[in-house]
């Protein structure tokens, strides 16, 4: 037990001049990161780099605590869609997400859009974290897409759109919780919208390459339309995550009481209504192909969908066969 | 422990990222001069309160005021507090504030963190404390010496005991701070009140008691949270530099590779448990190791219910269901991926023959004709059957008592 010095509250001055200086792991790219330079940020609004470029932001890098309050976020919200926004920065080509916050609006379907009311939480809530020091401009929004995948609606490019002509840099998130569960893996896509009259051909070279997805996304029969519709007026950004120093060793140190969950949990049990409904969907898929190839289901993507679903569930078989070997055998 | 309590906290790996990254961004500002405000990291803790169950699900910051005001004891800002928990109820109508944490470099309460809590019980007579150790001893680094410290969690959990009348002289330490050293128990004045003192010497108040902590996340919680564990990566000097083009491996790796490796990692800390704990067993038993009967108890309890399902014909039942469901699933999607390799094959050469020897070679359309997928409708039905026998999930349930 650690002893204070001869008058307690210097003693704790001391220790807090500890914990500033030499004892907490703080290496240089954290200072840079968590520290919000206001002239770099101006500088960077001057300049706006990316109003010639509509291509201009490529990287997406997500901190720890952002990416898991907006997964909780999503899943509290089951069935409905949620939305909420995000405060970070920008460096060179990459924006980086610091933070996110739930904003209280509820969606359906595929219309998610903050209302009146919202704005006045928005503004009182931005204005509650500058005075915690927390100074990063907001940077973008997110919201769910429970079970149909990430992609960007009609009304999300329209929405998206809006907030670029007005508040550049501003970049879209969703998340799809469904399949995040499903998969066991985080289902998450960065989208920004091009010009109105900028051309469609890019979509080519933008619209394959969304990391985290491995470039394909399985829409459901029932938005397939929309999704066909918008999907030349948006690219996906490549989307990476990062933790702190701090972040790290927390996990590390959690990961001793953690691992538990994994080998509790089975994902058949909990992801069996998703199961279903991905194999009743691709089901369909088959029969709208058979009767007509022309109305925009492609073959290999169903492929996909099947391979992915079938490895899903052996993922959940292959920990419940191991749990059998491990606990039942005798 | 020598006190006795029931209460239990239970604590989401949300909160304590937040934390970490609250701290980070303090650190950052003050080490760069941007803040002017010490560097004293605190905040609520939201969750629920089942009788004397407390479980944390999410906190936020405090607006905290500098030691410079007043008695030159730091405060947290009401209005904002007051604000702040108004809007997160609005979000998470579920979570109330149960309590706050501080930031210090051990997971003791010093002197700053006893005047606030003073602070906070007035409101909040009930107010968990919770200490959170930010010199987290390095996982690599770890040896004998930090091992103590190492495998508990980083951080204490205290609980405001109902209050009572004290020695004043047991509020020294924090009020005065005359006392050399940190207190074996720690009290906090709950009234300033001071009627109801009987004698100059006894004063009202409340102990602060650990308490213990538990660990827990929810499934959504759990898939962010390994993401972040194996996925995300440390800060480093590429990830600011924006022409490096390091491809993460990580991210590339096949879901089924991710998946392996998480049960792997799993499976090396049950082991490395189960090897801890025979370990002990074998000391006390040579005599090695002081005899608990508590843990031993547990042991005992947990290698009674070690054959939890043998000779179960039901859960043979389930699980050979489930393994034909799995099996099933795989088969229909061979099937279906031949049939399209198939498809795609049949595509390629009638174009190959189109525009080689047409005038002899066979031509069928895979689109007009019957094509590739004439059995396509049958296989549909089988999947929709599927599905619906998939539906039912009977005594799937089994498994997960394991």
């Amino acid at each position: 037990m650690q002893s204070n010095s001869s008058s307690g509250r210097a003693g704790s001055a001391l220790k807090l001049f500890e914990l500033e200086n030499n004892i907490l792991p703080l290496n240089q790219c954290d200072e840079e990161l968590y520290c919000f330079d206001e002239e770099a940020r101006t500088q960077q609004l001057v300049e706006a780099p990316w109003k010639s470029n509509p291509h201009y932001f490529r990287k997406v890098e997500i901190s720890s605590v952002a990416l898991v309050k907006m997964v909780m976020h999503a899943r509290s919200g089951d069935n409905i869609e949620v939305m909420g926004l995000m405060l970070g920065k920008v460096i060179g080509d990459t924006m980086v997400v610091l933070d996110a916050f739930a904003l209280p609006v509820e969606g359906s379907e595929t219309r998610v859009n903050a209302q009146d009311d919202s704005y006045a939480y928005m503004v009182d809530y931005l204005e509650q974290c500058q005075a915690t020091g927390q100074k990063e401009p907001v940077i973008g929004w997110y919201h769910s897409h429970p079970g149909y995948g990430c992609w960007l609606s009609g009304i999300d490019v329209a929405t998206q759109a809006l907030h670029q002509a007005h508040e550049d840099p501003f970049l879209a998130v969703v998340i799809d919780p469904k399949r995040t569960m499903s998969a066991g893996k985080v289902d998450l896509g960065a989208f920004r919208t091009l010009p109105e009259d900028h051309a469609s051909g890019s979509s080519g070279d933008g619209g394959s390459n969304n990391a985290e997805t491995g470039g394909y996304q399985s829409v459901p029969l029932s938005k397939i339309e929309d999704f066909g519709v918008h999907s030349a007026k948006y690219y996906p950004l490549e989307v990476s995550y990062f933790k702190s120093t701090l972040d790290q060793r927390l996990m590390e140190r959690l990961w001793r009481k953690h691992w538990i969950k994994t080998l509790t949990q089975s994902p058949l049990i909990t992801n069996s209504e998703f199961t279903t409904q991905m194999v009743n969907e691709i089901a369909e898929k088959i029969d709208t192909f058979n009767r007509d190839s022309k109305k925009g289901v492609a073959y290999n993507q169903i492929l996909r969908e099947s391979d992915a679903i079938a490895q899903e569930i052996t993922q959940g078989h292959k920990s419940q066969a191991l749990k059998q070997r491990l606990f039942c055998d005798t | 422990m020598a006190t006795w309590n029931l209460s239990t906290a239970v604590i989401h790996p949300l909160v304590l990222l937040n934390v970490s990254e609250h701290t980070t961004r303090v650190l950052a500002l003050t080490k760069t001069g941007k803040s002017s405000v010490p560097p004293f990291v605190c905040g609520a803790l939201l969750g629920l309160q089942t009788e004397n169950r407390f479980e944390a699900f999410m906190s936020f910051e405090f607006l905290y005021e500098g030691a410079s005001q007043g008695n030159g004891f730091a405060t947290i800002n009401p209005a904002h507090f007051s604000q702040r928990i108004q809007q997160m109820e609005e979000v998470f109508p579920d979570n109330t504030f149960i309590g706050w944490y501080a930031v210090n470099t051990d997971t003791t309460i010093t002197p700053e963190i006893a005047k606030i809590h003073e602070q906070l019980i007035r409101q909040y007579p009930s107010a968990l404390l919770m200490v959170f150790d930010a010199a987290l001893a390095d996982g690599a680094a770890e040896n004998s010496a930090t091992q103590g410290r190492g495998f508990s969690l980083p951080f204490s959990i205290y609980e405001t005991r109902a209050p009572g009348r004290v020695d004043s002289q047991k509020l020294l330490w924090y009020v005065s701070g005359n006392s050399s050293d940190t207190p074996s128990e720690y009290y906090v004045e709950a009234s300033t009140n001071r009627e109801g003192v009987v004698m100059d010497d006894l004063i009202w108040a409340s102990q602060l008691v650990p308490i213990q902590v538990q660990l827990d996340s929810g499934e959504a919680e759990r898939v962010a949270v390994e993401h972040v564990q194996y996925v995300a990566r440390p800060t480093n000097a590429d990830m600011l530099n924006s022409d490096s083009n390091v491809p993460s491996v990580s991210l590339n790796a096949s879901r089924m590779a991710t998946f392996l490796v998480s049960l792997r990692n799993a499976l090396d800390m049950l082991d490395r448990d189960i090897a801890l704990l025979k370990t002990y067993v074998g000391d006390v038993i040579s005599g090695k190791a002081v005899f608990d009967p508590e843990v031993l108890q547990l042991v005992q309890r947990v290698l009674s219910n070690r054959p939890v399902v043998l000779d179960d014909k039901f859960f043979d039942l389930a699980a050979s269901q489930e393994e034909t469901n799995f099996q099933l699933a795989s088969y229909l999607a061979s099937v279906t991926s031949v049939a399209g390799a198939v498809r795609d094959l049949s595509q390629r050469s009638n174009t190959a023959l189109r525009h080689g020897r047409t005038k002899h070679a066979p031509y069928v359309n895979p689109v007009q004709s019957d094509g590739m997928f004439a059995w396509g409708p049958s296989m549909g039905d089988m999947m929709s059957a599927f599905g619906a026998r998939g539906h039912s999930g009977r005594g799937h349930g089994r498994f997960s008592h394991i």
